[in-house]
Parts: structure tokens; sequence; C-alpha cells
């Protein structure tokens, strides 16, 4: 997503080294700097066959980073499985010969969750791409873990369905990863995130057996499709998901309110919600985003206002005008300078085109820019927003705010040039000061861009030991040898037992 | 979908030490919150040793170690309501009571969430948030006893689940004592959070075998301006599925549609039961809407909601079944005509949108055969899950009321053995010996 290019990292940067010197390890580590064995790859060649192996500097590059890109890492080989069958059986190679491996989407991450850190495979999903069935009657479809967000919607969308969670990159970002970040988006405020509309994943557990976890008829035991989802990869490698699918409601309409301050928008997010509306979407966009956008889309946003809300309503066409206005009211009643309702479908679709490609239109401002992800409780609005811009003028950076207000949701941008010494360092500092200030106004250091990389460091700072002891133990359940998309999630840099020491199983 | 009932599956108990409880690892707590346990505490049959009325986190947290330490069986228990609930527990040597953890911790309004104990009461927390405009989407029978600890482990829902979810979506976080005595924090207060793994929803549904929850923050929603139940009457079954198809797929924002059958009489008597909210404006259209998609007028329209898929009764045989949305009725209606040849009356209820019922036989029609036909009709490979949530414990004995195991046991197994490595916790209670 990013040009820009910072620092290589060949193995992990918390003390790799060490894991493999410590004491006490009864298995190796598996160094990043360990070549292949030629009789693995040959393996793994007979599995997927020609078409599903990626070798070589220039093509592994692709893979090197997802849309988190301070840290970058190319696997030695990607591996493309076509089939559930083949995805299991590269898993059981990989488990049998202890190769740590990375599981990939589309690489539209962005808190580097599909970075390979000390490991050498990545298993991309983009090849399992079929849409297995799909059940109007009971609204559910089947798909396979490649299968892009939004061509889900678009199988289905003529008959009126659609799939309900739109992250922004979803005419890019794939199922499997969706399950994987728990992904969410601008229209999570009334209708939730991905796990909540997953009936069952079929999962490749890392001893490579086939599982399928299915939470439908309130099934009797744990909701482990609820503890999948989000886990980022590391409990096992999803192949497929039972989804819901959603009758189109009968009516949109968006609504947009032009604020002095954001400030003030954030004040009328309040009000809104006070009045007992639940819009499907409510998002922010402040002065810097306007600006990028504007010139991006040209939609004729104000380019003198200080913050813009977009506000979504829908549901049944008779109730839709009144609270149209009730949100209009709430606005003018927060100070706003106007509020705009868009005229048409084909108004309103710029508007999101505007809001949901504002990531990209950021390169007009800056050569890289790095999203930060942290929630808020939505009354807190007004004081992380307070402690953004401080942030920004203590660090010399730039910063553009989005927002899923709504839900409390906040995305700074925090914009850098990668050419300046120690501005890097300075963006990095500037993020987390920003997350920990989430966590102190009783908040989270990610509503839905996920751990990764980016932020296992604040893992510690965010739960207590007991917290961290308990997810711990819940990816030894599932991932006991820790081969599966290593280093992520929980942190693994206090020895070296945790990544690699083989645990009893069974038996108490 | 292939799952087979497994009828006859014995629960997998934890063999037992006997340990007799120590009343001086009780020592902190004061008058009335340690009592012999009594008959009415008994569990197929059980009696436990002790009832402890926990008052705080540590409280919970030293009988929660008391067992460890002996090897005993802890069953926690909120209001009681859903006790029935689950196998007879390998080992039932105390009963852990949540009811006096009882504080709603923060109301907030604003960011649509609030944060309370486990021990408080449903009924209390509407009455709270009723306050500010606001609700937790949670319907269920007997709000005043039901708790919320209780209602979380249970992943308890009625008729609201079609239009907000169950509990396990509206959850946000918790503070749990695990059974290996870790005090731990799942989720936050926030309503979008995808920090590290999602023990909240490990947590919730696991009923009491993993985790003692002690407090927890809800996701609440906003009370409608308007609200009405319509009951729609059908002579045959096929009739309330025809229109269920067409209400299904209507692209109506409904907050519940469920539907109940009555063979207490000579007939039956199917009824449509739909719950809708909203302005006034979107009330009185969507009336519309539905009577039109429901093919008649309503025999009834009620301003207050019951979902008629809960059982009021506390004996008889009450099962739980989930299938396909599509298939869910005839089912209903296949068992509802085994059931009537064997001459018992039976009460089903259920949410047709997420293709659950639960089939009811009254204490005084219950007879060996009748509650013979009711589990094998329910045991059919056409049934996806079958819970026997109530019955008669000779009926139950050796057979595993959770049903089918899942593909995932072992996965779950693995789960149980490190959050309570001593297997203190609702000991066999779950599916599979969990």
């Amino acid at each position: 997503m990013v040009a820009g290019a910072i620092k290589k990292v060949a193995g992990y940067r918390r003390g790799a080294g060490n894991a493999i010197e410590d004491e006490g390890c009864d298995t190796a580590v598996f160094a990043p700097s360990m070549t292949l064995d030629k009789n693995i790859l040959g393996q793994l060649r007979a599995i997927v066959g020609e078409r599903g192996i990626v070798g070589g500097r220039a093509s592994l590059k692709v893979y090197e980073c997802d849309g988190y890109t301070l840290e970058k890492a190319a696997p030695q080989l990607v591996v493309l499985p076509e089939t559930v069958e083949q995805t299991a059986r590269v898993v059981s190679l990989l488990a049998g010969a202890s190769i740590p491996y990375v599981p990939r989407g589309a690489g539209t991450g962005v808190s580097g969750g599909c970075l390979p850190v000390e490991a050498p495979v990545m298993i991309g999903t983009s090849r399992l791409r079929r849409i297995r069935s799909i059940d109007l009657d009971n609204r559910v479809a089947e798909v396979e873990a490649g299968v892009v967000n939004l061509e889900v919607t678009r199988a289905v969308e003529a008959q009126g369905y659609y799939y309900a969670p739109d992250p922004s990159s979803q005419s890019a970002c794939t199922i499997g990863g969706n399950v994987a970040e728990n992904s969410g988006g601008p229209h999570t405020l009334k209708y939730g995130v991905t796990v909540n509309h997953l009936l069952a994943l079929e999962l490749v557990l890392p001893d490579g057996r086939v599982v399928w976890l299915d939470r439908s008829g309130d099934a009797p035991g744990y909701d482990l499709v609820g503890l999948v989802t989000g886990s980022e990869g590391t409990l096992g490698l999803v192949t497929a998901a039972r989804v819901r699918l959603l009758r189109k409601p009968e009516s949109v309409t968006t609504l947009l309110g032009v604020f002095a301050t954001v400030a003030d928008a954030s004040r009328a997010v309040s009000a809104i919600i006070a009045a007992g509306i639940v819009p499907a979407a409510l998002e922010m966009m402040d002065a810097l985003v306007i600006a990028a956008v504007e010139a991006a889309y040209h939609f004729g946003f104000p380019t003198d206002a200080g913050a813009v809300l977009l506000i979504e309503l829908d549901g049944l066409t008779a109730g839709l005008d009144e609270l149209a206005e009730r949100v209009s009211a709430a606005c003018i009643a927060e100070g706003a300078k106007e509020v705009r309702r868009a005229g048409d479908e084909a108004e309103r679709a710029l508007l999101w085109k505007s809001r949901k490609r504002a990531f990209g239109a950021m390169g007009r401002l800056t050569r890289s820019y790095c999203t930060q992800d942290g929630v808020v409780p939505r009354s807190r609005l007004p004081e992380i927003v307070a402690v953004v811009a401080d942030v920004a003028s203590r660090y010399d950076l730039r910063i553009a705010n989005l927002m899923h207000a709504g839900d409390g949701n906040i995305h700074p941008l925090i914009l850098y040039d990668e050419s300046k010494p120690g501005e890097v360092e300075r963006v990095i500092a500037a993020g987390n000061e920003i997350l920990t200030a989430c966590l102190d106004l009783g908040g989270s250091i990610t509503g839905e861009h996920g751990i990764g990389v980016e932020k296992l460091g604040l893992m510690d700072t965010a739960f207590g030991a007991a917290t961290m002891a308990a997810m711990a133990d819940v990816r030894d359940a599932f991932n006991p040898l820790g081969l599966c998309n290593p280093n992520k999630v929980v942190p693994t840099d206090r020895g070296c037992i945790e990544v690699v020491r083989p645990r009893p199983r069974g038996g108490g | 979908m292939s799952v087979q009932a497994r009828e006859t599956e014995p629960a997998r108990s934890p063999a037992r030490s006997g340990g007799r409880i120590d009343a001086s690892a009780f020592a902190s707590l004061g008058p009335g919150q340690l009592r012999p346990g009594r008959s009415a505490d008994a569990l197929g049959g059980k009696v436990p040793q002790a009832v402890v009325t926990a008052r705080d986190v540590e409280q919970v947290r030293a009988a929660v170690e008391e067992a460890r330490s002996k090897k005993l069986g802890v069953v926690v228990a909120g209001g009681g309501t859903r006790l029935h609930v689950g196998n007879v527990p390998g080992a039932f040597d105390i009963k852990l009571s949540t009811t006096a953890i009882g504080r709603i911790v923060e109301q907030n309004p604003e960011d649509m969430t609030v944060t309370c104990e486990a021990g408080v009461s449903l009924h209390r927390l509407q009455r709270n948030l009723a306050r500010t405009g606001q609700r937790l989407c949670i319907d269920l029978p007997a709000e005043d006893r039901s708790t919320l600890g209780g209602i979380v482990a249970a992943n308890a829902s009625g008729g609201l689940r079609y239009g907000f979810g169950t509990p396990r979506d509206l959850v946000l976080g918790m503070s749990v004592v695990d059974g290996a005595g870790r005090c731990v924090k799942a989720g936050g207060r926030v309503v979008k959070n995808v920090a590290g793994y999602d023990l909240v929803r490990l947590f919730t549904g696991s009923m009491g075998s993993l985790a003692v929850i002690t407090e927890m923050t809800l996701r609440t929603h906003p009370q409608p301006d308007a609200a009405a139940t319509l009951v729609f009457d059908y002579a045959a079954f096929s009739e309330l599925d025809a229109a269920r198809a067409r209400l299904f797929a209507a692209a109506l924002p409904l907050a519940a549609l469920d539907f109940a059958a009555d063979a207490g009489s000579e007939t039956v008597v199917w009824s449509l039961v739909v719950r809708i909210e909203g302005t006034e404006h979107e009330v009185a259209y969507q009336g519309d809407r539905v009577c039109e998609l429901a093919g008649r007028d309503p025999a009834q329209a009620l301003e207050e909601w019951m979902s008629p898929a809960h059982v009021d009764a506390e004996d008889g045989i009450t099962v739980r079944i989930g299938a396909r949305p599509d298939g869910l009725l005839s089912l209903v209606h296949e068992t509802l005509l085994v059931l009537r040849r064997s001459g018992a009356a039976v009460f089903a209820g259920g949410h047709l949108g997420d293709g659950i019922a639960r089939l009811h036989i009254p204490a005084d029609a219950l007879t060996a055969a009748s509650a013979e036909a009711v589990l094998r009709a329910t045991a059919a490979s056409a049934v996806a899950t079958r819970v026997i949530e109530r019955a008669p414990s000779e009926l139950t004995r050796g057979v595993d009321v959770w049903s089918p195991v899942p593909a995932s046991l072992d996965l779950m197994r693995e789960l149980k053995r490190r959050f309570d490595p001593d297997g203190v916790l609702a000991p066999g209670r779950l599916v599979g010996g969990l």
C-alpha cells in the first residue's frame, strides 16, 4: 500500500539468537538463515505442482510485507495450495520436518500478521478460490479462504443479499484473512464484525488434521469458531468458512455533516447515539484526510471544514426520512455548519468511494504513512483526539485522523518521510504513545487491524500476566510446537521453550 | 449435515478422590456464606458437601483453590434457573453461588455499554438500563432470578437473538477466575477489540467448566420508540412454514421470528410470533408488511414480548434441537406426529431464523413410551444438534445430554486441561465429558 521500504528484518528483532543458545531447549530452533532442504522442496512441489510454488528473490519480493511496511522479511518459499487436501498435506509435511510457516491471504493486513518471522515457508490461500455453495433459503454461503470479500456479495447481490463485513480493502482482501484478523469496516457499528457473521470454519490444524469447527444450531461445547476468529493465523490455517448472508435493507441514505472542529463532530457522534439512533455507519474524517480525498476524488468536500461525519442510515423506507431529520438536528445542535444528504445512489457511491479509498489518497500528501488503529469508549473520542494532536506537535509529525467514530475506533495516519534520519523511530514512538493513551482511557490497542508484529510489544501492557498466560495456553492447545505463524499475538521472547519445546499432549 | 446424535455415549467424568472440605479454608467467609448442602441443592441425586456464597473475586479464588487442593468438584450457580442443563457432574462437592457478587459497576449510555458483576439479575439490570432509555437485548423468563453470570455462562438467549444475536455477540469483556486459580481479564469495555485471542467467546457458553465469571461488560441497545408482538395462527405447519420462508427472505429488520406449536388437545395449533420495533411509523409499516407476508390478520397483537420458545415447567422433559432454518418446522411436525401417536401432549416453540426449537412434554403427560419417542425422534440424523435440557434422571443415566460430540472435542479437552488442570470446574457437565 505504501512505498517506502524501511528496514529489512532477517529474523525477528527480539532475541532470536538468544532463543537458539538458551539451554533447556529440547528441539532445535529453525534458524532464519537455514535453507530449505531440497528434499522438502521436492515434496512440496509434488503436492502443489509447479504453479503452486513461488521462489526466487524477485518473485518473493511481493511477499515481504503486507500493508504494514515498517518491517519487511521475505520468505524463502511461498506455497500456494489449491485445495484443502493439498493444504493439509503441505502442513503435515512441514510439521513432520519441524519447519515453521506463515499463512497469508491477500496481504492487505496492516499489522504485519503475515510477516514471516523465523518462518521460511509462507502458505498463501490465493488459489483456494471456490465459492462452494450458496444456500439463500438458509442465508448461508460456504466459501474458501482465498475468495475475495466483495466476491461473496457479488455472488448474491442480484438476489438481494450481501455479506455484511466490509473492510476498506474489501475488493482485495480475502475471507480467510478477514477471519484471521476478525476484520471490521465502516458498517460494524450496526452489523458487527466478521465473527458475528460466521457459522463454521474449516481449519487445517498445525499437525495437518482438517477439522470443521461448527457453532450453528447452538452446537454443544466451546465456541471455537469465536476463538479462532481473530487469532491471526496462529491457531491453524482456515481454508473455508460458512458465512451468514444478510438481506439488503429496503433503503439506505447517507448524510454528510460538516463541522468546524473535530471536537464538535465528536460531540455530534455522542448526541446521535444518545438520541437512540444506531446508524449503519458513523465515520469521521479530519481536515488532512478531507484535503487528500478531495484532491483525489473531487467529491466537493468543503476544504475549510475541520471535520466531516459520514452518517449512513439504513432500514425501512418508511422510517428513513424521520431518522435522517433527527440525525441532522443532532448535528446542527452540536454546531454543524451544514448537513448534506446524498441526492442519489451515484452521489452516495462517490461518498463511500472517497471514504474507503482515503488510505490510498493519502499518498498525495506524503511519501509514506503509518496507519494506527486504536479504540476508546465512544464518549472519550474528544480526549483521544486531543492526545493525537498533542503527540503530533511534540513529535513534529503530521497526523491525519480517520475514525470509525461510532465504534470509538480511531485510525491516526502518521505521515512521514523515511529519508529523514530518525523519522521512522519517531513514528513508532508516537504511535505507541497514542495506543497507550487509548488504554488509559479504557480502550484497546487494536480495534480491527490486529497485533501482528507491530503491537506484540504492547500486549503485556494491555493485559496482565495471568491473561497473557491464558492466551499462551490457547495457542499451545492448538499449536503446541509453535510452527504455525510463530512470534505473533502472544510474545514468545521470554525464552525458547514457548517457541519450540514440544508440549506433552493429553493426560494431565 | 452429516452429524450423528450419539444416544448412548456415557459422559466421561474424571475419577474423584472424595476429599473433605476444610472449613478453615473459608475463614474469610462471613455468616451465611457457608452452609452444608441440602437435597434442594442436588444435581442428579448428588448433594454437595457445602454451598459457598462468595462476595468477591478473592472468595471465588479461595473456593477454587480449596477444590484444587482436595480434588473437589465445583458447580457454579447463579439464580439456578439453568442448573438442570448439563450432564450430572462427575463430582459435586461445592456449589459456588455468585449471587452475592452483585454490583452494577458502570453504566455508559453514551458508549452503549454496561459493566456489572455476575450476580446481578437480568431484571435489575434492565430496570437500571431503562432509566437511561436503554436495554440489554437478551429476553429470558424468570428475569428476577436469572443472573448475568449464569446467562453468559450458558450463552442463554431468547427470540431477540434474531435481531441482536446471542450473548456471544453482546459480551464485550469479562473478568473470570479460571480453574487454575488465575484472575483473567478477557476483552475490554469497548465495542470493537481484536487485541489477542478472544477469550470472551471461549468463556461465554462454557457452562462454568473453564472459569467462574465474576464481572462482565455488555453491549446495550436503545429502547425502541414503539414495538409490537404479532401472533398468527395456522392449522397446518406447512402454511406456517411458507409464511416463515417469506418473512425470512423479506427486507424487514424483525427483532424476533419465533413459532409455537400446541399439541395439547385434539388438533395442533401452529403460531407464528413476530416482534417488530422501531419508530411509530416504522412499526405501523412493518406491521402491515408482516401481515401481508404472514398471509392473514393476526390472532393477537400485543405490546409486550415473551418468546414462546421458553419452557417454564420445572418437570417433565424438555429437549432443544438445532436444525437448518428451512428444515426445522417439518422436523418439529414429524416429532409431534410420533408423539401424538404415543398419546403425549406436547408443546414446541422456537426461533425460526436460527433453526432452534424446544419440545416439551409436561410431567402429567410423560410416559415411558412418550419419553422414548421424543428422544428417538430427535436423535435422527436430520437434527444438527440436540440437548436434553431437562428429563427425569433415570432417562439420562449413562447418556450424554449434549449431542453431537463435536469433531473438535480433542481441542476442547486440551483447552479444558489447561484452564482447569485439576478438573474441578463442573466436571463432566459438558459434552463428551468436558
